[in-house]
């Protein structure tokens, strides 16, 4: 049975329930509203963004629930992005962080997982300013400040 | 939307989760949002080498509060971690020196701890679960190597460690009750009674389960000596007086616990998923009443490795537990109606198996073993040295093609057992004659080039370990096939007819693999001059000369 959504900008898109379903977000308002043909309004993702994470979704409708990973080890964890998704990824920054607010407002966490580990890839390496520079943000820190927030962790550089 | 994701705490957490020092020290300078969330990042898991930092000390008092995770080997000085580290969360300790008052310290000033582990440390005995159980956050217990058995083992291999291991066998106040090098076990008796003529200590181990009955989902006690413990008080063991024990994920291996105790608690942990009970030698594991697994409709994981079972029953819980994903066996006497089960169950798509492993099992036959090869849900196959299985394996069909591990190593090719028959016959008993067939004439070559084509069409392989004595890794014998289509490979392993050494042209093929990043071969298979070469070609790619065991 196939869900109707609508965007921001009132665009419907018609998908599969399984489909739709990758959003726990939905999922939940499905089971709460029960079978229905009136469209579930996202009023926080625009149809482009909308049009993107069905995309993300409609790839991975097979895909297992996630088991949660106890082991802490970011080394293992942050350059493991599968190359579908690593394509699927390559967008401007605008549109990354769209997609991210709309996993996080979805609620699928898969999808929030890539996106973050793309935004980490892209700090990776960087200085402080170089990353201020890429995201467009403002140092709230005096010089003094920095340096003592430095000065403070280098400790934990020996990993 | 007005926030951006660079501005909100729990998206910035969640990339800070993906980072390692020093990008995570760069992301703490770049503003002061970042700074709170990538500095709590730096000190949510700690490693013991930064607690000897004197500027890791200086913030101690200001920062002990943000850590959440604590791992440690060898010495630690205490004080300071207990008083200013109050939310810890995990903590684990690999040979560390603990007495019982640091112990109680620890439960006393880490209330929060969910996850713990305690790995062949000093003094480490069965009777500190006493003082743990009062953890009421407790998830996870790993209780690793504890116990003189384990450790004379190691005593006997590195002889290095003997001092400091004699020290904690010295220091262990169980000793008395653990020390059972006389001890003569009965195979005729199922259930052991031998055990229950010695003095057996307090069953610390039941007190803990049915005091975290509700909390805790994993527990660990592999290579802790459960010799001449019981789990469980005799009296309690009526099931009206025991919990339900919520454990998911359960490890027995090398422990030697009595089969009656791990009966019992079996019967009340029905939400397991994961059980290990690897590496228990004692034969009388084949009485062991497996059909109580049955009851566990939630496993998916289940390690048999090293253990005597029986078949029939365990066919049974097989058919019983759909849920299974992963079984592990190799090295066990496993059978072929187990195999029948596992093929019939995933047929009909009651059973998606994606992980088996039967290494060294001498008594599957090459049939049941083709069989296997229809499940086309399994990932990972390991069959190597399986005494009756050929290398003709690789001539049948495969419907496995999603397979990312695969492990065929140490099947010769049906001529070259002919030419050793002597061998066979006394190691491996009969060999089946029917699926020989008419390839009998065929030369080796022709089985190196059936196998190297069949494993150039599983494109998804991340890890290959194949070949034996009777293989000649040559291009002419069909090696070339497999740099150009294995694309994902990372971890490539080869035995070979050292006779017939890799030359130029095959290291060069190696050399191509786009991922590759470990090559391990047999000894004499790659000369010293063609180890230079590689290096040439391909400088980051591991390489190790591995003295396989025929």
């Amino acid at each position: 049975m196939p869900v109707t959504l609508t965007s921001l900008d009132d665009v419907k898109f018609t998908v599969d329930k399984d489909v739709a379903e990758r959003s726990i977000l939905i999922k939940n308002m499905i089971e709460d509203v029960g079978e229905s043909d009136s469209p579930i309004p996202l009023p926080n993702v625009s149809s482009a963004v909308l049009k993107k994470v069905i995309e993300y979704c409609e790839h991975h409708r097979n895909d297992p629930v996630q088991v949660q990973d106890e082991t802490d080890d970011p080394r293992k964890r942050s350059n493991d992005i599968e190359e579908w998704d690593m394509k699927f990824m390559a967008v401007d920054q605008e549109m990354l962080f769209e997609i991210i607010l709309a996993a996080n407002y979805l609620d699928i966490k898969p999808l929030l997982d890539v996106g973050c580990k793309t935004v980490a890839n892209i700090i990776k390496g960087k200085t402080p300013e170089e990353i201020r520079k890429t995201f467009n943000i403002v140092n709230d820190f005096t010089p003094e400040e920095e340096a003592q927030i430095k000065k403070e962790n280098e400790w934990a550089e020996d990993r | 939307m007005a926030l951006s994701v660079v501005e909100l705490p729990e998206l910035l957490e969640a990339i800070a989760s993906h980072l390692d020092s020093p990008d995570l020290i760069s992301a703490a300078c770049v503003c002061k949002t970042w700074s709170s969330v990538f500095t709590a990042r730096i000190w949510s898991t700690i490693h013991v080498h930064h607690l000897s930092n004197p500027k890791f000390q200086e913030r101690l008092p200001q920062n002990g509060h943000l850590m959440r995770s604590l791992m440690i080997v060898g010495a630690v000085n205490w004080p300071p971690l207990l008083e200013h580290c109050r939310l810890m969360e995990a903590l684990d300790m690999t040979s560390t020196s603990l007495d019982i008052h640091v112990l109680e310290d620890i439960v006393q000033r880490f209330p929060r701890l969910r996850r713990l582990t305690l790995n062949g440390c000093l003094g480490q005995t069965l009777a500190w679960l006493q003082i743990l159980q009062e953890l009421e956050h407790l998830e996870c217990l790993k209780f690793i190597d504890c116990g003189l058995e384990v450790i004379e083992d190691i005593v006997e291999v590195e002889g290095e460690l003997s001092e400091s291991e004699e020290q904690e066998q010295s220091d262990s106040e169980e000793d008395d009750d653990q020390d059972d090098s006389e001890y003569q076990y009965d195979p005729s008796d199922p259930f052991d009674d031998s055990y229950e003529q010695e003095m057996l200590p307090f069953d610390y181990l039941g007190d803990f389960l049915v005091a975290r009955a509700r909390t805790l989902t994993e527990l660990s006690l592999r290579g802790s000596s459960l010799r001449g413990f019981k789990l469980w008080d005799d009296s309690s063991l009526q099931p009206t007086t025991l919990p339900v024990i919520a454990l998911k994920r359960l490890s027995l291996a090398a422990t030697s616990a009595r089969i009656c105790d791990v009966a019992v608690l079996l019967k009340q942990s029905t939400e397991l998923e994961e059980l290990d009970l690897s590496e228990n030698f004692e034969p009388s594991w084949n009485n062991f009443p497996w059909r109580i697994l049955g009851h566990t409709t939630k496993l998916a994981k289940l390690d048999l490795s090293q253990l005597c079972v029986d078949n029939d029953q365990l066919a049974q819980v097989l058919r019983d537990c759909k849920g299974i994903r992963s079984l592990i066996a190799s090295q066990s006497n496993i059978q072929d109606v187990v195999l029948d089960t596992i093929v019939r169950m995933n047929a009909l798509g009651d059973q998606r198996l994606e992980e088996l492993d039967i290494s060294w099992c001498p008594e599957i036959s090459e049939a049941r073993v083709a069989r296997v090869l229809g499940v086309a849900t399994l990932k990972s196959l390991k069959l190597s040295w399986c005494a009756k299985v050929e290398s003709t394996i690789f001539g049948v069909p495969w419907a496995c093609a999603q397979l990312e591990i695969l492990e065929a190593q140490g099947l010769d090719s049906p001529k070259k057992k002919q030419r050793r028959i002597g061998y066979t016959e006394n190691e491996h008993g009969r060999v089946e004659a029917e699926d020989k067939g008419d390839e009998e004439e065929e030369g080796p070559e022709e089985y190196d080039r059936i196998m190297f084509a069949r494993l150039s069409s599983l494109t998804e392989l991340r890890r290959l370990a194949v070949g034996s004595s009777t293989t000649i890794v040559s291009s002419s014998h069909g090696f070339g096939l497999l740099s150009s289509r294995l694309g994902k490979l990372q971890q490539l392993i080869l035995v070979g007819d050292d006779v017939y050494p890799m030359g130029l042209e095959e290291l060069r093929l190696v050399a191509q693999f786009p991922r590759l990043s470990s090559f391990e071969f047999s000894l004499g298979l790659v000369d010293g001059a063609g180890q230079t070469a590689l290096a040439g070609m391909r400088p980051s790619l591991r390489q190790q000369e591995q003295e396989i065991y025929f």
